[in-house]
């Protein structure tokens, strides 16, 4: 418990340490910004200034471009034929006015024939207040033949105060001078850009208030600081929370384990020591002279019933013990068919006195495997005992072969009393006998405990039977070094 | 759209109305046929002396078109329609169209050859030349 | 397409006041630009939806020179299937340059519209009365030259002209008509107050077949004020067993009103290859509700082969 406490912890530890960097280092560039602002914000500012002041260029120049087209659209137009006749019929000067109208922003058309003006949108206008561009108009009926020439007249006023959403900054256009592109004075910063196209001799600037400008960039690091702080303290809070809970719940875990094994090895001691001395009594008793034959009788079946129980609570103490994994694994380097051969031996006389049939195949040289010599041969010894145990006539065959994939295989096939198909599956659940009580004496765990015994050496164990009365095949599977 | 309605107005109170076909001053020759006339505003004859004309129509209901169109093309609104319709198929263009007499007479100040029709009882003493006088019924 | 379909059809009216008047001018160029789109039903045996072309005009005028162009973009039916080639595959119907040397005297080159017979003046829907054509003007002769023409103008109305091919055409191959690798023809046309005159010979050979004819015929068309008449006989001497004996019709337009026709074509002919001879009759009803929009419907009948249909038409030009 406390090693996982530790781990715990540890991981903790290193993200708070995490954590406190980050707002180390956060915070450090924020009194670095804070205390040489000037530099570094009013580049920043001079660099979003110079971003927009190209949009809004760009916006212009495209504005005016699609000015340019409306006007050469309009000199394609037959009617302009009448600017050779000075617009007699007035045909030209109502298309202008009309069209001047719908462009809007104070726009004025004029339709000039050598220089002298034919028709035009509005009558009072000077000159000099206007942008103009201009393009030549030909006759329909013969291309060759000039006409004369259509202007648009942009309004200065719409360039020189343009609209800028953000009251502290201002867009204006200028007649170009040779002057920097930025500066910054005493309290705007100003940026400019040089236009093309139809506004190629103008310039387009955008200042900033400075105090406005770098007002809203304080007020921006204000915001990601404060949104910082919150994003960890709420970091740090679930954190917590959920550690907590871990904890919590570990501890509980803990708390059970401790208590089942306090309570096995209490249960062990205590139901053991009663146990024992009614063995102990009942034994003393059957060879007591003062007892009669029925009585011995009865005693018998006393003594076979503790034993039975005394043998289901060490069975329980194993499998928590192996549950637990508190069974002790000390593997070993030991040569397979002597264990196995050993085993044979012990059961071999079991064997003969119910007049079966041993049957030994070893068809692989001895191999080599590391592993726990004792859980090995509780293995062994189970497959075998089993096999005994439950068959009454013919024969019991062992062997050892090496499987394809390089894993050996002690088999051990009896002719015994099988298996029912529906309780094969269920054989290696623990307390589960795949027969009646009275055809034997085990305690039901011995095929669960083996199980895990086998699992614990990386070994395997399957059971396979045709039926009842069909006999039982038991491999142990495991592999060598 | 005034001026259409004061010629037709002043068209109407008229009864015999006699239109003049004419040419600017410089025009290369002294007169045409109806023939010659025909070809020209139909777009089948584009040179007169060598010189490309410029044919000269009023807007398609004026009155005096509709008396040009019956006298001297002698061709009814839908034969007309007919007709253009496959001569733009085959790439001919239909005259130009003014919209006033004043229109027409700068026309023919400035541009050299063209052709139009007027009514007889305009002043016409800009030095047009008439090429061709007839009566609309 | 239904929309650019609209656009075309009020536009036109829209932007000029001129019912003659057609096509905008290219700006800075001397092109102009036109077309049309015709779209039909046609019920005989089965029931036929075709949007039948969607063409360019682009024509220009310089001095003395002019160009013309008629360009087919798509020629498909509504059931999607193109007819030979894929659907939008510029076909050049025409494409030819006249050249005015002066009042008398043109030349034509290129590909252009065969000078032969009133017809094939306005091979289009739009510039005719009825949707169906006569079978005169279906395989007697070359539809479309593509070759050299001299034309000689007398008094500014009647016109010879005399074409010759020896070449391959340039245009779709896959056409229901003859396309001819060579050709002459002579004709003349003459007009005459009302009348109109034409007078045609020439031979030619067809391409595919490289079968060879002579082709003959006459027409006249009077055109009087309440409608026209138009009538027209050929003949054509082929192949053996490929010729057209003759085939003639008779067609008479009434002018109903002035928007509304009521047309009436009679037709007789013998042509060998179909070994059909037989009277053709038609009785059609054209409104128009504006000079470059035509709606029609005629219902045609056949004496001999099982083609009697009902067709109605809708053609706008541009």
């Amino acid at each position: 418990m406390r090693k996982f406490w530790s781990r715990l912890s540890e991981t903790y530890k290193i993200f708070i340490s995490m954590l406190l960097f980050i707002m180390l280092i956060q915070l450090s560039t924020m009194y670095y910004i804070w205390s040489f602002e000037s530099k570094v914000l009013l580049k920043r500012v001079t660099q979003n200034l110079s971003y927009q002041l190209n949009t809004e260029a760009k916006l212009l120049e495209r504005h005016l471009y699609g000015l340019k087209k409306e006007l050469k659209f309009l000199s394609t137009l037959e009617v302009m034929d009448d600017v050779l006749v000075k617009d007699v019929d007035k045909r030209v000067t109502v298309l202008l006015e009309k069209k001047s109208k719908d462009l809007g922003e104070g726009i004025v058309l004029v339709a000039k024939q050598d220089k002298l003006v034919v028709s035009c949108s509005t009558q009072d206008y000077k000159e000099d207040d206007y942008l103009e561009f201009f393009i030549a108009l030909h006759a329909s009926f013969k291309k060759e033949k000039d006409i004369g020439s259509l202007h648009l007249l942009y309004p200065l006023k719409s360039l020189t105060a343009l609209k800028s959403d953000n009251p502290h900054q201002k867009l204006w256009v200028e007649k170009n001078s040779n002057v920097k592109n930025e500066k910054i004075d005493e309290n705007s910063i100003v940026v400019s850009k040089n236009l093309k196209g139809t506004l190629a001799k103008w310039r387009l600037s955008l200042s900033y208030e400075k105090e406005s400008a770098l007002e809203s960039l304080r007020e921006i690091e204000k915001i990601l600081l404060v949104a910082f702080l919150v994003s960890l303290l709420s970091l740090l809070f679930v954190v917590w929370r959920l550690s907590r809970k871990q904890m919590k719940i570990l501890e509980h875990t803990e708390g059970v384990l401790d208590l089942k094994r306090t309570f096995l090895s209490t249960i062990s001691h205590e139901l053991r020591t009663p146990l024992g001395s009614i063995l102990t009594l009942t034994q003393h008793l059957m060879v007591s002279p003062k007892v009669g034959d029925d009585e011995v009788e009865i005693l018998g079946r006393i003594e076979n019933s503790s034993e039975h129980l005394l043998g289901m609570i060490n069975g329980l103490l194993k499998l928590s013990k192996l549950e637990s994994n508190m069974m002790p694994v000390t593997k070993e380097k030991v040569y397979v068919l002597n264990i196995i051969e050993e085993m044979i031996e012990i059961v071999e006389p079991l064997i003969e006195e119910k007049g079966l049939k041993l049957v030994r195949e070893i068809s692989t040289q001895d191999v080599l495997i590391d592993t726990d010599v004792n859980l090995f041969k509780q293995v062994v010894m189970n497959l075998l005992s089993n096999a005994v145990k439950y068959t009454d006539k013919g024969e019991i065959i062992t062997y050892l072969r090496k499987e394809e994939d390089g894993s050996y295989a002690f088999t051990v096939i009896d002719t015994g009393i099988g298996i029912a198909k529906e309780k094969q599956k269920a054989l290696f659940q623990e307390f589960y006998q795949a027969h009646s009580r009275e055809v034997s004496h085990s305690t039901g765990l011995g095929l669960a405990l083996s199980q895990k015994m086998a699992k614990l050496i990386n070994g395997e164990i399957i059971i396979e039977s045709e039926g009842l009365n069909r006999g039982v095949k038991a491999v142990f599977r495991f592999s060598p070094l | 759209m005034i001026k259409i309605l004061l010629s037709f107005i002043f068209g109407t109170l008229l009864m015999a109305q006699e239109l003049l076909v004419v040419g600017d001053a410089g025009f290369p020759v002294e007169n045409l046929t109806k023939e010659e006339i025909k070809s020209i505003f139909l777009d089948k004859k584009r040179f007169i002396d060598g010189k490309k004309v410029l044919a000269m129509n009023y807007e398609y209901n004026h009155p005096l078109r509709l008396c040009f169109e019956r006298t001297i093309l002698e061709k009814s609104e839908q034969s007309l329609e007919r007709y253009w319709r496959k001569a733009y198929y085959n790439g001919k263009r239909p005259p130009k169209v003014v919209t006033s007499v004043e229109m027409l007479l700068s026309y023919f100040e400035n541009v050299h050859p063209t052709i139009g029709y007027v009514d007889a009882n305009e002043t016409v003493d800009k030095g047009l030349k008439v090429l061709y006088k007839g009566e609309c019924p | 397409m239904k929309k650019i379909l609209l656009f075309v059809i009020f536009s036109s009216f829209l932007f000029s006041t001129e019912p003659i008047e057609y096509g905008w001018d290219i700006p800075h160029t001397p092109l102009r630009v036109g077309g049309y789109i015709d779209a039909l039903y046609d019920k005989s045996i089965e029931e036929k939806f075709l949007f039948e072309d969607l063409s360019l005009l682009l024509s220009a005028n310089q001095n003395r020179f002019d160009f013309l162009s008629e360009i087919e973009i798509s020629h498909f039916n509504l059931d999607g299937k193109s007819h030979g080639s894929a659907d939008i595959d510029p076909n050049f119907e025409r494409l030819q340059l006249m050249y005015t040397i002066d009042d008398t005297h043109a030349i034509k080159v290129g590909r252009f519209n065969s000078d032969v017979d009133f017809w094939n003046q306005a091979p289009v829907n739009i510039l005719q009365e009825t949707t169906t054509v006569p079978h005169i003007t279906r395989s007697l002769y070359p539809k479309a030259t593509t070759g050299i023409s001299y034309i000689k103008t007398f008094n500014d109305e009647d016109k010879f002209s005399i074409t010759f091919q020896n070449n391959r055409d340039i245009g779709d191959e896959y056409a229901d008509w003859v396309v001819a690798d060579k050709h002459i023809s002579l004709a003349y046309h003459g007009v005459n107050d009302e009348f109109l005159w034409s007078l045609a010979s020439g031979f030619y050979r067809e391409e595919k077949s490289q079968h060879e004819a002579y082709y003959a015929g006459v027409g006249v068309e009077y055109e009087y004020k309440e409608g026209v008449f138009q009538a027209e006989l050929f003949t054509q001497k082929g192949e053996e067993g490929l010729s057209k004996p003759y085939s003639a019709y008779l067609e008479s337009t009434w002018n109903f009103s002035k928007r509304q026709n009521i047309v009436m074509r009679l037709e007789a002919y013998d042509d060998e290859e179909l070994a059909t001879e037989e009277v053709v009759s038609l009785l059609g009803y054209v409104y128009r509700p504006f000079s470059n929009l035509a709606l029609k419907g005629e219902y045609v009948h056949h004496s001999d082969l099982p083609l009697n249909r009902f067709v109605a038409s809708f053609s706008v030009m541009f």
